[in-house]
């Protein structure tokens, strides 16, 4: 019995291809079905995400069924194949196990060491053992390879810090105030960064406040999408007092909101937390306000900052997760190699 | 009771403290479990070693200083393996046992400097009483400046942009904040209850001038008062955050003046106390 892989991911095809090619889950029972009417692997699986279109399968005759399985891609995407062959990728044991763990573990992923994969390979999982597509040898690695997801996670730092901007400023927010639940936030500008560190709060239960001068109308729009509700720019200062976070996203050319304006603003707080998040550039916030007590100023840069930090330490562990991973790998060939005196 | 056990003691509290360190530091859940069964085998000794004392001098265990100290120690490091248990809250114990610590030295280090006998006074109901709130006043103040520190500590993380470990593993600055208050409000009210005590007890004896002599008194009627002004602050919001958890922290230190001021001071109602 071999295991093999046939698919493509966000590294090897564009995302016109991708989108062709993708499974919506919907779709993924008949797709299974008519797999195994074609004969496409003795035990098989199909794992579909934004970012890769894989088929995972178990069998004697791999090579016919490979072909098969590429024919099926070309008739479910309804692109010939010689449109995207050259993108896929086709792997047979051990490389085809190495790379199963690799993805359940983030580390093949577009954000390495994103915990998404694991729900999204668990849910294909048991979607196959559902319509009773796998078998022992795909049940024992698809349960294995969530297992190596989880222990990688445990005994490395792969998953440790946030690697966006805005789930950086979640994260500091949720080390200000004991929870985003009922937080205001308030946005002063609505350029793109600043709505989505904004939605990423909202997610969280934050409640935002939308201001602009030049574009009122835009800030009503978001206000509405967003569940908020708009300030007109002449009276955001009057409503400093209810909220937490202040994003400044202006087109402003100079600093607008100035160290003592800020200290006027903690006195009229009482000195409850404040936390500025300056996204503009040129920075709308004067930096001298982060000496202020109870004031927690981060700009686009200091933002970007940690979140390339978080990155290259994410990536710093890479070496010891291949090791881990090529343990199991060779792991899960003994017992493959036991139960069915395959080659390794 | 032999000294080595009181040593021993300590260094199971000590070792405990490294353990949590590491764990918070280098997330070793093995270094944590160390910790876990260190403090709980010291908390242990140190409960059975209150009890052997009090089987063979039948009277209030915390009558003078170095008792008071050891009592209170134990109080706390009891209280920290319950919030634990209960709320998991290993940070906690890793900020609180260092002052655990210095009480426990001090207690064992003043054994032998206690004063006199405090002969009839060893019976009265107004030692328990007052010694008892002023210890459990005591104890809130510990755990008050615990998360005072963790305040500060986590702040200056904030607001340096330098983020560590502890960084992930420290609670929000409003969650210590909440604490903080309630730990400070619990010790103010307790101490003052103790000090209130003291003068009924003062009264009775008919001690009353004499007591105001005595300098442990005296800095103790100012410790409060600050750490009342300090309370007050806070809850009429003029001041928040930082400088009520540096305010937190200075005070204790008065605190600590206040702790001492009897054992080594020549005079007073507390002298060697």
């Amino acid at each position: 019995m071999e295991v093999w892989v046939l698919g493509l991911n966000h590294k090897t095809a564009p995302v016109e291809v991708r989108e062709r090619l993708s499974i919506p889950s919907h779709q993924l029972e008949e797709c299974l079905k008519s797999l195994e009417i074609r004969g496409v692997f003795r035990e098989r699986l199909l794992l579909s995400t934004c970012n890769r279109t894989e088929i995972y399968g178990a069998g004697l005759d791999s090579q016919n069924s490979i072909r098969l399985a590429k024919e099926f891609l070309s008739e479910h995407s309804r692109l010939a194949l010689s449109d995207f062959e050259n993108r896929l990728y086709v792997l047979s044991q051990p490389d085809s196990v190495t790379h199963l763990f690799s993805v359940a573990s983030g580390l093949n992923s577009m954000v390495v060491g994103e915990t998404e994969i694991i729900g999204q390979v668990k849910e294909a999982y048991l979607a196959a053992h559902r319509f009773q597509q796998t078998g022992k040898v795909l049940n024992a690695l698809f349960q294995r390879s969530l297992k190596v997801a989880k222990s990688l996670r445990s005994q490395t730092d792969i998953g440790t810090g946030k690697v966006s901007v805005a789930s950086v400023a979640v994260e500091l927010a949720e080390k200000i105030f004991e929870r985003l639940k009922g937080v205001r936030v308030m946005v002063l500008g609505t350029g793109e960064m600043a709505v989505q560190v904004t939605k990423a709060m909202i997610s969280k239960g934050a409640l935002p406040l939308m201001v602009s001068k030049r574009h009122y109308e835009r800030a009503q729009h978001l206000a509405g999408e967003l569940g908020g509700e708009a300030v007109p720019y002449e009276a955001y200062e009057t409503r400093i007092k209810e909220i937490d976070v202040f994003i400044t996203s202006t087109e402003a050319p100079l600093v607008i909101i100035r160290a003592e304006q800020a200290r006027l603003w903690m006195k009229l707080r009482h000195e409850r937390p404040l936390f500025l998040i300056d996204m503009a550039v040129p920075r709308n916030i004067d930096q001298a306000a982060e000496k202020l007590d109870n004031v927690y100023l981060y700009n686009i840069d200091d933002l970007e900052g940690i979140a390339d930090r978080n990155k290259a330490f994410r990536e710093s562990q890479l070496e010891e997760c291949s090791r881990l991973i090529r343990n199991q790998t060779g792991f899960f060939m003994g017992w493959l190699g036991k139960e069915f005196g395959e080659r390794r | 009771m032999s000294f080595a056990v009181y040593i021993l003691i300590f260094l199971g509290y000590f070792a405990s403290f490294v353990c949590y360190g590491f764990d918070l530091v280098f997330e070793e859940e093995g270094a944590l479990l160390y910790g876990k069964r260190l403090l709980f085998s010291s908390l242990l000794a140190h409960g059975v070693s209150l009890v052997v004392s009090v089987s063979r001098e039948p009277r209030w265990v915390a009558a003078y200083f170095s008792e008071s100290l050891y009592l209170v120690s134990f109080l706390l490091v009891l209280l920290l393996w319950i919030l634990e248990r209960r709320f998991g809250v290993r940070f906690f114990v890793l900020f609180s046992l260092p002052v655990v610590l210095l009480l426990y030295l001090l207690a064992v280090l003043s054994m032998g400097r206690q004063g006199d006998s405090l002969g009839s006074a060893l019976f009265s109901k107004w030692l328990w009483i007052h010694t008892g709130f002023i210890w459990g006043g005591l104890a809130g103040f510990v755990a008050a400046v615990s998360c005072a520190l963790m305040y500060l500590f986590q702040s200056w993380q904030l607001k340096s942009k330098r983020w560590g470990k502890l960084f992930v593993n420290l609670p929000s600055l409003q969650t210590l904040d909440r604490f903080h208050f309630a730990f400070l409000s619990i010790g103010a009210i307790l101490f003052s209850l103790g000090i209130l005590g003291g003068l009924f007890w003062a009264k009775e004896i008919k001690e009353m001038g004499g007591l105001w002599r005595d300098p442990k008194v005296f800095l103790s009627f100012l410790t409060c008062a600050v750490y009342w002004s300090v309370l007050g602050l806070r809850l009429s919001s003029l001041r928040r955050g930082q400088k009520i958890a540096a305010g937190t922290v200075l005070v204790f230190g008065l605190l600590f003046v206040t702790l001492m001021s009897s054992t080594y001071a020549p005079s007073g109602f507390h002298a060697g106390f």
